[in-house]
């Protein structure tokens, strides 16, 4: 741009007398642009100039100089100087005008004298003068303008021509300390002899340097090289030797120069910009006053800025434009909104030349390739001389606001480094390093904004244009020109702004995907995609979540996939690429504004296109939604046009289409082409060509927003795409297409919990189960059905969410004819569960997804005269059509038992209508219980839909894991999945387990099953019985039944259960199983479930069944053997808190044994206690012997008790009483659900309370209360209609009955008693010993029972040992002797033990013998012995002792050998003696007496 | 021809999940403040969603809570303006330029000009304040209205009559220059 070049750059100017300066122009292009200035100035801070170009300008004079020819020869490459004397000298030239506001001109800041002096003679001669004479002349330049603006500075520069003189005078010498630092020459003390002092240069500076200290020194030498001179510039011969400069001199030589370049640059630099600066604040305090011109103004301020942008300090430049360009807001706003009165401000009313510039342009570019060509011919849109409008204060707006852009443009890009803007600045582009990408997104953000808003200033601009010219534009061909104009530009800028890292970023990806597959190699970075953004990550807990939803669950890769399915498009860049690019600041801005530059030209190509009535994309549903739209309203078309007419033309979007549209289908009369742009002229040529052009433009932003991971803005692109495709017909394209965009919708998982669909998203995928299903085939089946279910989920939960809170009228103003859309496009259920017969699986979805409002009635209803009840299940149909479920089942798991469950369904398909069904769900089971009802199921062809209660209400915090990111939580405590109580009709079967009454403990006890069919006329009945109890054992197969046939089966199934056959209506069996149990337990318990066929259909009735297993009562049993009779003594205690009544007890008698009862057997009932039990005392005899030999069972005992369970009479009262009014209260069809809880929840209260037995005791219990019983948790699941009934009647009924009597005599009772028999087996012992010890005759006998005995006077006594052999075992049970009796000599040892204390035993203390085979017991063995108290006092005779002696300890290999059992009744025990002094002897003892007198006594 | 002024075209209210929570769509009104009309919802829908990149593009490097600015010039009458609040609450506003017949000249003239950022401050603050509004009735639960936390199923979008009659409020009377609403 030839403003922006010329202005970019420092002019300096210089005077060349003698042409040398070609000789030096390389060396400074070389080292050129000049880097690193400094400068600071007071109202700013200090600026660092990074790069400074310099322009070098021949003055007049020079110009004239004949132009020397080496100047092409050392200027192979376009250098800085090339460019200044090649082309631009000749417009500076031109444009050169002068004018009053200063800033127009590029005057320079410097201007050097270039100088050739060989030596000093000629110095003296003519370049002191000539020099002189410049310098005047200049400084004369200086004093005459008197104005700061055009600020310069001056400089000498002596070129050094080699083999001269002066070549041969040095300028450095040599520090004698430091040989490295170079020093210039002083030029006071050095003498040469035989020459005048000092050098051509120090002479120079001598003459032209000023004398202060402060002074700037203004004279620089550079000395060539021979190789760099020309020879014919070289002196022939060398007039003297060239004094050869190091390298090191010479670089210190050049930037000695360059530094005085810089220094003289800045400081008229600084001049100026006070001086701009200060005109800007007298402009800007007159702004108020009247006569201000913005356009004035305008001019001051951009000299600033043009001053500043010269310098290098494009930042600074950019400001300041940005401040003009808000004034010119400003301005143009006050103009518009009449606030600008006394202004001069103006602006022409149109742009003449505005749509000549527009149509101008011409675009060899369709194809994406650019070239210089292109760009600039482009540039000419924007390019013009607008300044000098401005000075004339006759710019349009419309022209001014695209100058301004230009400007900021060229700014931007030159900051950026861009390409084009280095190829302006004649930089090498290796040099400079990349671009920034930053900056030249800011461009394309600017440029976006600009084409928004100069567009509709270009609008205005074109209307004014042809009011003032009195004619008229059609509006088309107005929308015409400004597309054209908004197209021409977007492409502009994407063409200058597209550079060679954007294109290598987007290369890369390309690239990548050509590898094959992309994924392998960076999986795990996929989670640093969002790495493309160029900020530092912020952790903040607010936006914890974004970054999860939005990036990490969307597609990775937008396009891999595309890429391999290879659509016919090149494949866009991939979320790979993005990972290689992610360090390159700005380039995800870049890609996204370019994107939206592409997106602006395909709007502004729609738009056009829409006119001649071609859509692509989305746009093409829309308007076929539209036209359904119109088609159901049906409005009068005439009458809109009309109105259209009053309304005038309306500017915007969908105003343009709609009357584009209608001027196409009324008239067909298309817009003339000649209007639009040639570019546009040719994408618009077909509907072929718009939609390849759409199709492009789609693609290339797509690929940008990919770069920019825009990935909302990627995935609306692919949806036009796909959209496109399937207009096109391209079907397997568009499926890809759609399969990819959908595959972002499923990433989150069934069920949708993480995300809710949109609109959008639901459109997006009808159109692909659209596709889906013309294409057609076994796979694509599945896919379509689950896409179907999927919209219909979100469009279910859409209706059932606006059913719930909103009225109708929002519903319809929402969503409504979307919905109709989704349906046109085949998203029904019914259609969906038609297509999903073809499936061979099922698929399951959620049911509260699609239905509404599922809830199941809890109250049961019994069907008439049959078994089982039926569950009602409501649910809301959102769906407009009808369809049918061929199946609803619901699963009812019981509460207590989780194992009971049953499945109720229903009996034909249910047609489901728009709005509340209710489905009536039918079982079979007889049952009593409450139950959760677990899920219930809906099918419908091969989908299933499952509505799980108990697991409906996991909280979604736990499942995303962060539970700290909800704020409330109105609900979150899970809601309890619906209790359902089961009860069946009084008339039901039923089938009562209890124990049997009589126990025999050493037989299997048994379960009575009482059968009562009730209403059913049962034909076939089979019983399964399972036990839930460790260690129980039924014997079914042991099972005796009366009044009922079984039906033997053989069949291995039918083991563990019972088949019996008919039962008629209202009778009642029983069935008794035996059982046993494996360890003690105190309850078995099992699950009772009895299949019965009646006429109505199979029924089944199941029951859990716990049972008091564990008997009431302890019994302990205490024998006393004695030789002829045993006494047997049981204590009875219960092992319940609650006694027990003993009605009658007996100990039967056995062949062996006969038995007399002690204390009468048919005593009164006997009250058992836990802790006071009663004692039942018998005695046993022999009977007579019989000779067969018996087992020990038969000889055992049986003990028979009779009793009566306190609990279970108390149970059985309250239960009769309670049963007896329950039928009289007309609630009797409650029977069979209040009776049994009755009677668990009693159990339950009598169990366990020690109170209870207190009062039973006192015989006076009352009855449990209403609470007690816990009723009311009862009363809530009876039937909505008697509950309040039945819980005041309940109420009253306990209100009634607060005491129960408690009578043990009673029928009841009696009915209740229970008898267990027990098996008491009698002892057998081999031996029985009675032994007595009588004292001889030194006893003296007191009383009849006390003998009174001698201290210290010994006593014999003699222990008499009788024997019997009648309680062996072989007595009894004529066994075989045992082997020690067998052996014949048993020997027992008889052992007395006395306290030794107490007694002194005379004789052997132990006796070994053994008792003789026939012994009988009037011939008792007598021991002898002799006892002698040693402690007066009563005392117990010696205890005699006999124990079977064990035989041999190691003659036997045995080892031990069980010795024979013997018992001892020993009659002598606890029997006493008195032990007294024997006084008759004493001893006196006379205190003082001489001795002691013994008496005898 | 008579010349046009700036409207609201849509507000979009948009949860911390980038769930959309109310759009509301105004129309095209013609010289006597009738609509005349209506607008595509699903086209608004598309460019909603899109800009929703522009936020997440943007977002490290604002401090929440803040004035978005111009989002994205989508064509030349349609623009959008965004707006975070400090809960990741995202309001937008897609102005039309051409939205509504201009009440003048000046307003019709000064519309060219297209719209200074500071002219959608007072629109947004009247949202942002509608929106607290909401939040502070009790029978508002946000949770329902968070894909992550709700129970329910379907749209999450906020159904307060009140709220939506506030927003199509704020969105009539929205004019360039006004200074509160």
């Amino acid at each position: 741009m030839e403003a922006s070049s010329s202005s970019s750059k420092v002019t300096v100017e210089y005077h060349d007398p003698s042409a040398v300066f070609p000789l030096v122009s390389r060396s400074i292009a070389e080292r050129l642009p000049l880097r690193n200035l400094n400068w600071q100035s007071p109202s700013r801070p200090l600026r660092q100039i990074r790069q400074l170009h310099v322009e070098f300008v021949p003055d007049k004079a020079a110009k004239t100089e004949l132009r020397p020819p080496t100047q092409r020869l050392d200027s192979s490459g376009p250098t800085s100087l090339d460019i200044v004397r090649g082309g631009r000298d000749d417009r500076t030239v031109t444009k050169e005008r002068r004018h009053q506001i200063p800033g127009l001109k590029t005057s320079p800041y410097l201007k050097i004298y270039v100088l050739r002096c060989d030596d000093k003679d000629k110095y003296k001669e003519s370049s002191r003068n000539a020099i002189r004479d410049w310098i005047k002349e200049n400084a004369r330049t200086e004093g005459k303008r008197g104005e700061e603006h055009d600020a310069f500075e001056w400089m000498i520069l002596h070129v050094v021509i080699p083999d001269t003189i002066a070549a041969g005078e040095p300028r450095w010498r040599e520090s004698a300390k430091e040989p490295d630092e170079l020093k210039e020459r002083k030029t006071s003390n050095i003498k040469i002899p035989g020459k005048s002092k000092g050098t051509v240069f120090d002479r120079l500076r001598a003459d032209f340097n000023e004398s202060s200290k402060s002074g700037q020194d203004r004279v620089s030498q550079i000395r060539l090289q021979k190789s760099d001179v020309p020879r014919d510039l070289l002196p022939t011969p060398a007039v003297a030797t060239t004094l050869e400069e190091t390298p090191q001199e010479r670089e210190l030589a050049w930037k000695d120069l360059m530094d005085k370049f810089k220094v003289m640059l800045l400081v008229p630099f600084d001049t100026r910009v006070r001086k701009y600066e200060a005109d800007i604040a007298e402009q800007e305090a007159r702004r108020s006053l009247p006569g201000w011109n913005f356009n004035t103004f305008f001019i001051h301020k951009e000299g600033l800025a043009k001053a500043l942008e010269s310098i290098g300090l494009v930042e600074d430049a950019l400001a300041i434009y940005d401040e003009l360009l808000f004034g010119l807001e400003t301005a143009v706003r006050d103009l518009a909104s009449g606030q600008a009165d006394g202004t001069a401000t103006s602006f022409a009313v149109c742009t003449d030349d505005i749509e000549a510039r527009i149509l101008d342009t011409k675009v060899e570019g369709a194809n994406g390739t650019h070239d210089d060509h292109a760009s600039r011919t482009y540039s000419r849109l924007l390019e013009k001389d607008y300044r000098a409008k401005i000075v004339r204060s006759d710019i349009s707006v419309f022209d001014f606001f695209s100058y301004m852009f230009s400007r900021q443009q060229a700014l931007i890009l030159r900051l950026a480094n861009t390409h084009a803007a280095r190829a302006e600045m004649g930089a090498s582009s290796l040099k400079e390093g990349g671009e920034d990408l930053v900056l030249m997104s800011e461009v394309c953000w600017r440029a976006s904004a600009f084409i928004h808003n100069n567009s509709r200033t270009l609008r205005q601009d074109l209307l004014a244009r042809y009011e003032s010219l009195g004619q008229t534009i059609a509006p088309a061909s107005l929308e015409a020109l400004v597309s054209s104009w908004m197209y021409a530009v977007a492409d502009h800028i994407l063409r200058e702004t597209s550079g060679p890292a954007l294109a290598a970023a987007q290369l890369d990806g390309q690239s990548q995907q050509a590898n094959g597959n992309p994924h392998k190699a960076r999986r795990s970075e996929f989670d640093f995609a969002t790495g493309a953004n160029p900020y530092p990550q912020r952790h903040s807990s607010i936006m914890a979540g974004k970054r999860l939803t939005s990036e990490s669950k969307r597609p990775t890769s937008v396009s891999a996939t595309l890429g391999r399915e290879s659509i016919g498009s090149p494949p866009p860049a991939t979320r790979e690429s993005v990972d290689v690019v992610a360090g390159v600041p700005g380039l995800p801005e870049l890609a996204n504004y370019r994107g939206e530059l592409f997106i602006m030209q395909r709007r502004v190509l729609e738009q056009l296109a829409e006119k001649r009535g071609w859509r692509a994309g989305w746009a093409d549903v829309k308007a076929a939604d539209a036209r359904e739209r119109e088609a159901v309203v049906d409005i009068d078309l005439d009458d809109e046009a009309d109105s259209e007419q009053t309304n005038g033309h309306v500017a915007t979007t969908e105003r343009r289409l709609a009357s584009g549209e209608k001027s196409k289908t009324s008239s067909d009369q298309r817009p003339s082409d000649a209007v639009l742009s040639t570019t546009l002229t040719t994408l618009l040529d077909s509907e072929d060509s718009f939609r390849s052009a759409y199709e492009r433009l789609s693609e290339q932003a797509m690929r940008y927003y990919a770069l920019a991971t825009q990935t909302k803005s990627v995935e609306a692109l692919v949806g036009d795409l796909a959209m496109l495709k399937r207009q096109q017909g391209d079907l397997v394209s568009a499926e890809a297409l759609f399969k990819h965009l959908c595959a972002g919708y499923e990433t989150v998982g069934e069920g949708g919990v993480g995300r809710i669909l949109s609109e959008r998203e639901v459109r997006v995928m009808a159109f692909y189960a659209d596709v889906l299903r013309k294409l057609g085939g076994d796979l694509r089946l599945g896919e379509e059905v689950r896409v179907l279910m999927k919209c219909l989920g979100v469009v279910a939960g859409w209706r059932m969410d606006r059913k719930q809170d909103v009225s109708e009228n929002f519903e319809s103003r929402s969503f409504g004819g979307f919905l109709d859309d989704v349906g046109v496009l085949g998203v029904r259920i019914s259609s969906a569960a038609e297509r999903s017969t073809k499936l061979k699986d099922s698929l399951t979805f959620k049911a509260g997804h699609y239905f509404g409002e599922v809830a199941l009635n809890c109250e049961i209803i019994h069907p008439e005269s049959r078994d089982g009840f039926v569950l009602r299940v409501r649910f809301r149909s959102v769906f407009e059509e009808e369809f049918q479920l061929d199946q609803v089942s619901l699963r009812l798991q019981g509460s207590k038992d989780a194992k009971v469950e049953m499945l109720v369904g229903n009996k034909r398909p249910a047609t489901v209508s728009p709005g509340i069904v209710e489905v009536e769900l039918e079982s079979e089971v007889t049952t009593v219980g409450p139950f959760l009802a677990e899920r219930i199921t809906f099918h419908a062809g091969n989908l299933r839909f499952i509505h799980d209660f108990a697991r409906l209400e996991t909280s979604f915090a736990e499942v995303n894991g962060d539970s700290d990111s909800t704020t409330t939580r109105p609900s979150a405590q899970p809601r309890s999945p619906p209790h359902v109580f089961v009860f069946p009709s009084e008339r039901a079967f039923d089938c009562q387990v209890s124990l049997a009454k009589e126990i025999l403990l050493d037989r299997p006890r048994h379960l009575l099953l009482a059968l009562s069919s009730g209403q059913n006329d049962i034909k076939k009945m089979t019983i399964r019985l399972r036990p839930t109890s460790a260690g129980l054992r039924l014997h079914l197969g042991k099972a005796t039944h009366d009044g009922i046939a079984q039906i033997e089966t053989a069949d291995q199934k039918s083991a563990g259960q019972i088949q019996l056959s008919t039962l008629a209506q209202d009778t009642v069996t029983m069935v008794k199983i035996p059982y046993t149990v494996e360890q003690a337990t105190p309850f078995i318990s099992m699950r009772l479930d009895v299949r019965y066929q009646t006429a109505q259909g199979s029924f089944t009735f199941l029951d859990t069944v716990t049972r008091r297993h564990e008997l009431p009562l302890d019994v302990d049993v205490r024998d006393v053997v004695q030789l002829s009779t045993l006494h047997s003594s049981f204590t009875l205690t219960t092992t319940h808190r609650l006694p027990i009544v003993l009605a009658r007890s007996m100990l039967r008698e056995s062949k062996v044994y006969a038995v007399e009862d002690l204390f009468g057997s048919e005593q009164d009932a006997v009250m058992v206690h836990r802790k006071s039990g009663a004692v039942l005392s018998y005695k046993i005899t022999r009977k007579e012997m019989t000779a067969t030999t018996l087992s020990r069972r038969e000889a055992a005992l049986e003990l028979c008790l009779s009793y009566v369970s306190t609990e279970e009479l108390l149970t059985t009262m309250m239960r009769r009483g309670f049963e007896e009014s329950l039928l009289r209260s007309g609630y009797a069809a409650l029977t069979r659900v209040l009776l049994p809880l009755m009677v668990d929840r009693c159990r339950e209260l009598f169990a366990g309370s020690d109170e209870l037995a207190l009062a039973v005791l006192l015989n006076s219990v009352s009855m449990p209360s209403y609470e007690e019983m816990g009723w009311s948790e009862v009363v809530v699941v009876l039937p909505a209609l008697v509950r309040k009934a039945v819980g005041t009647w309940l109420h009253s009924w306990h209100a009634e009955n607060t005491k129960l009597p408690l009578d043990y005599t009673s029928d009841v009772a009696r009915i209740l008693q229970r008898s267990i028999t027990l098996s008491v087996e009698v002892p057998t012992i081999d031996m029985a010993f009675c032994a007595t010890m009588k004292l001889g005759t030194a006893s003296s006998r007191a009383g009849p029972n006390t003998l009174i005995l001698r201290l210290g006077q010994p006593v014999t006594a003699t222990v008499e040992v009788k024997h019997t052999a009648t309680w062996s075992a072989a007595s009894v049970l004529g066994e075989k002797k045992s082997k020690a009796a067998t052996s014949g000599a048993q020997a027992f040892v008889l052992d007395i033990q006395a306290d030794a204390e107490t007694w002194l035993l005379g004789g052997p203390r132990r006796v070994h013998f053994i008792p003789s085979e026939d012994e009988d017991e009037n011939k008792p063995k007598v021991f002898e012995i002799v006892l002698v108290p040693l402690k007066p006092g009563r005392h117990l005779l010696p205890v005699v002792e006999i124990v079977a002696e064990s035989t041999g300890t190691g003659d036997q290999e045995g080892g031990t050998v069980a010795s024979a059992t013997c018992e001892t009744f020993y009659e002598s025990r606890g029997r006493r003696v008195d032990v007294v002094r024997d006084v008759r002897t004493t001893v006196v003892f006379v205190p003082g007496g001489r001795g002691v007198a013994t008496e005898p006594g | 021809m008579e010349s046009r002024s700036p409207s609201i075209a849509c507000i979009g209210i948009i949860g911390r999940h980038n769930n959309p929570l109310h759009i509301s769509l105004l129309p095209v009104t013609g010289q006597d403040g009738q609509p005349n009309q209506e607008r595509n919802r699903l086209e608004y829908t598309f460019m909603l969603n899109s800009s929703l990149d522009i936020f997440e593009a943007r977002m490290p490097s604002k401090t929440v809570g803040h004035d978005f600015g111009l989002l994205h010039a989508l064509d030349e009458p349609i623009a959008l303006y965004g707006w975070l609040t400090n809960t990741g609450v995202k309001l937008i506003i897609v102005v039309d330029m051409g939205g509504r017949t201009a009440q003048t000249a000046e307003a019709g003239k000064t519309a060219i000009l297209g719209l200074r950022t500071s002219d959608l401050t007072p629109a947004f603050q009247a949202l942002q304040t509608a929106y607290i509004r909401l939040l502070r009735n009790p029978f508002y639960v946000p949770d329902d209205h968070d894909p992550r936390t709700t129970k329910l199923r379907g749209s999450l979008e906020i159904t307060s009559s009140r709220f939506i009659k506030e927003v199509e409020r704020i969105g009539r009377t929205w004019y360039p220059g006004i200074t509160a609403i």
